[in-house]
């Protein structure tokens, strides 16, 4: 292996320890949310008659302690060595410290490819949740019967496969004539007509 | 009555020209209804009822039974080929099959999940034929205790799931078991957890729930990934159904073990396939060595197969030999069996011998029906695993929704979907097991009810100093202690589920 390839090798845990790091608040981030849940699922057994209140309890009070257990233990005491450590002191001389440099810019090269992967996995994240939402929000206003037909029709179109109108309106079609021969038809079942329509909960 | 004679009798019942078509109707229709997300075998059989007024017994029980022994089948083809369970009963299917497909061995896992069904199906039903007299006797010698600690051995298998780490799989079991008690206490009658809504006093929905934890988190995923589900473009489909089947002789004693956990689930009243379903998926973990569950292998898929089938046997020996109906599905075929004028109780074992065996011959080719639709369509149905995710995410949400709202006709259950669906997603992206958050949401109640009713009518050391309670007792702390011990000395990799 060359210097600089043992340069870029030594280098390389630092940027992966970056984004692991990034990766490791949002894990604390969502033990902090199912700790907060607990909690409130423990607050409000509280407020329960004294048979009722028994067994949530002790369940929220072990499922706290166990949350609690699992922050300490992966946060507080865990230890991630080699996050500190500086290039330049682990190489000393000028030219190890110039050679760590050029070795630093890949990684930091490395890190904004990484950076960007994380940004584009956010969004299609966010994307997808959305019109995960859009679905509920369009069930609510227009009920199955013009969802069920619109939302594949608008997925189709505006999402990521792009494809054209008349094909994402046949899939849209079949997609609806398939739920009513099923569901209307066949089994007779009364769909929520949406709030635009009278629907009421 | 002889036995023999009974046994033909049942089988001419079965196989006349009429009801045979009827069966064929009802494993169709209930194939269909089990396919779709939220749809049990408690729709299929309710949206037949009507039909049977005017039929006479046999094409009527065979409309309606082959209907509820087939929706277990369809279901897994959901839960197999888009993390869908089609029924409740069908979860566990998912934490292997859905794996397997996206292998590019769905046409496998579908080979695997029919013939495990057959096999399952034919054990209910030899169970169902030889256990009935002496299952009376078992069966009533089980009180609150007994219960208690069945239940809680459905929770312990919890210690199975529990892969990484253990803090977070105790705390996602304990956070089931809390969305449990949501709703009006079966004991106290006061509410809890249910902020005011009406919505919430009969809890949460628990097929709106399993369709969101699943079905939509997994289609989240899919969308990020991209692609299709299938990693691999090219599904040797004919293939790898064959193999799909050899597998089931290959595990041949999986199959079996995991077919007699269905059974006793099934004979057990108020029970119910979904806890036999994830406990012989459990004991499969268990015992199958050097396996990565939750990875995509055959064995995942057999054991709950196998069981849930089997279930449906052992669930008719209490409704046909006492009475006592062991789930919602037998619950319906009493009441038609009391519009047809006969009697579900003892006395069907002398004077309707025929009749009995007439259903175990229902449970075996409605098995053999269904199983032989989903294997011969397996190739047909594995090339859906191949659709862009870009077309086949809409279609999905579509039908998800629908289903969840479905059950109970309610659309704050489509609210309950997403919701869990959110959960469902973020749960998997940190590593918290959904597999035992679920576990968590069907024994939670069941543990509280049958402790409160063993405190109010035994005395608390009644669960350890009755014969039986302290067996069961046993089995639970071994369940619990023999995968941890085991877990450290052979190292076994396992993935989060």
């Amino acid at each position: 292996m060359s210097n600089q390839g043992k340069l870029a090798s030594l280098a390389a845990p630092k940027g992966q320890a970056a984004v692991r790091l990034s990766k490791k608040t949002q894990e604390l981030i969502a033990d902090l949310v199912i700790t907060a849940v607990l909690v409130g699922f423990f607050v409000l057994a509280l407020g329960f008659s004294p048979r009722a209140q028994f067994m949530p309890l002790v369940i929220s009070g072990i499922a706290i302690l166990c949350m609690a257990l699992e922050i300490v233990t992966r946060f507080v005491l865990g230890k991630e060595q080699g996050l500190a450590l500086d290039g330049a002191e682990l190489f000393g001389t000028d030219k190890k410290k110039k050679e760590f440099k050029q070795a630093s810019v890949a990684t930091a090269e490395e890190r904004l490819e990484e950076k960007n992967e994380a940004k584009e996995e956010g969004g299609k994240e966010g994307t997808i949740l959305l019109w995960l939402l859009a679905l509920g929000a369009m069930l609510f206003v227009f009920g199955f019967q013009l969802t069920c037909f619109v939302y594949p029709v608008l997925f189709l179109k505006l999402g990521k496969t792009k494809m054209g109108w008349l094909p994402a309106i046949v899939i849209g079609a079949l997609t609806w004539v398939s739920i009513f021969v099923l569901f209307t038809w066949i089994l007779n079942m009364p769909f929520f007509p949406g709030f635009l329509f009278g629907g009421e909960l | 009555m002889d036995f023999i004679g009974a046994a033909v009798g049942g089988l001419a019942m079965v196989l006349s020209p009429t009801a045979l078509a009827m069966l064929f109707v009802g494993v169709i229709f209930g194939m269909v209804i089990g396919f779709l997300p939220g749809m049990g075998g408690v729709i299929a059989m309710s949206l037949l009822f009507p039909f049977i007024y005017n039929m006479e017994l046999g094409p009527a029980i065979c409309l309606l039974w082959g209907a509820h022994v087939a929706v277990v089948q369809g279901g897994s083809i959901s839960a197999i080929l888009f993390n869908v369970p089609g029924t409740t009963k069908n979860v566990a299917t998912c934490f292997d099959g859905y794996p397997m497909a996206r292998k590019g061995e769905a046409a496998r896992a579908l080979g695997a999940s029919a013939t495990a069904s057959v096999v399952g199906g034919i054990m209910g039903a030899l169970v169902l034929t030889f256990f009935i007299p002496i299952m009376r006797a078992i069966v009533m010698s089980l009180g609150a205790p007994e219960y208690f600690w069945l239940a809680f051995w459905g929770l312990s298998v919890i210690a199975v799931f529990t892969a990484g780490s253990v803090f977070k799989g105790l705390a996602s079991a304990g956070l089931g078991i809390l969305l449990a008690f949501v709703g009006n206490n079966a004991i106290t009658g006061s509410p809890r957890y249910t902020f005011g809504t009406t919505y919430l006093q009969d809890g949460i929905n628990f097929a709106p729930a399993v369709i969101g934890l699943f079905a939509l988190a997994s289609m989240i995923e899919l969308y990020k990934e991209g692609g299709t589900i299938a990693a691999k473009r090219e599904v040797s489909a004919m293939g790898s159904t064959w193999q799909g089947i050899k597998d089931v002789f290959i595990h041949w004693w999986l199959t079996l073990r995991s077919g007699v956990t269905g059974v006793v689930i099934g004979v057990l009243p108020g029970v119910g396939g979904t806890v036999g379903n994830i406990l012989a998926y459990g004991q499969a973990v268990q015992t199958e060595r050097g396996k990565k569950f939750g990875t995509g292998i055959v064995e995942g898929v057999i054991a709950p197969e196998s069981a849930v089938s089997a279930n449906e046997g052992g669930g008719l020996v209490t409704t046909l030999g006492f009475g006592i109906p062991g789930g919602e599905g037998p619950a319906i075929l009493l009441a038609a069996f009391i519009i047809m004028g006969i009697a579900p109780g003892p006395e069907m074992l002398t004077k309707n011998l025929d009749f009995v065996l007439a259903m175990v011959w229902i449970i075996i080719l409605a098995n053999i029906i269904g199983s032989t639709f989903m294997i011969l369509g397996a190739k047909w149905m594995a090339r859906i695993t191949v659709l862009p995710s870009g077309v086949l995410i809409p279609l999905v949400f579509v039908f998800c929704a629908v289903g969840a709202f479905a059950m109970d006709r309610d659309i704050m259950d489509v609210v309950v979907a997403i919701f869990f669906a959110f959960v469902g997603y973020y749960m998997k992206k940190f590593d918290f097991s959904r597999a035992d958050l679920v576990i968590g949401m069907v024994m939670g109640a069941m543990v509280e009810r049958y402790y409160h009713i063993s405190i109010r009518l035994y005395s608390p050391d009644a669960f350890f100093t009755r014969p039986i309670s302290f067996i069961f007792f046993l089995i639970v702390a071994a369940t619990i202690i023999f995968p941890i011990w085991r877990a450290r000395a052979s190292k076994q990799e396992q993935v989060v589920i």
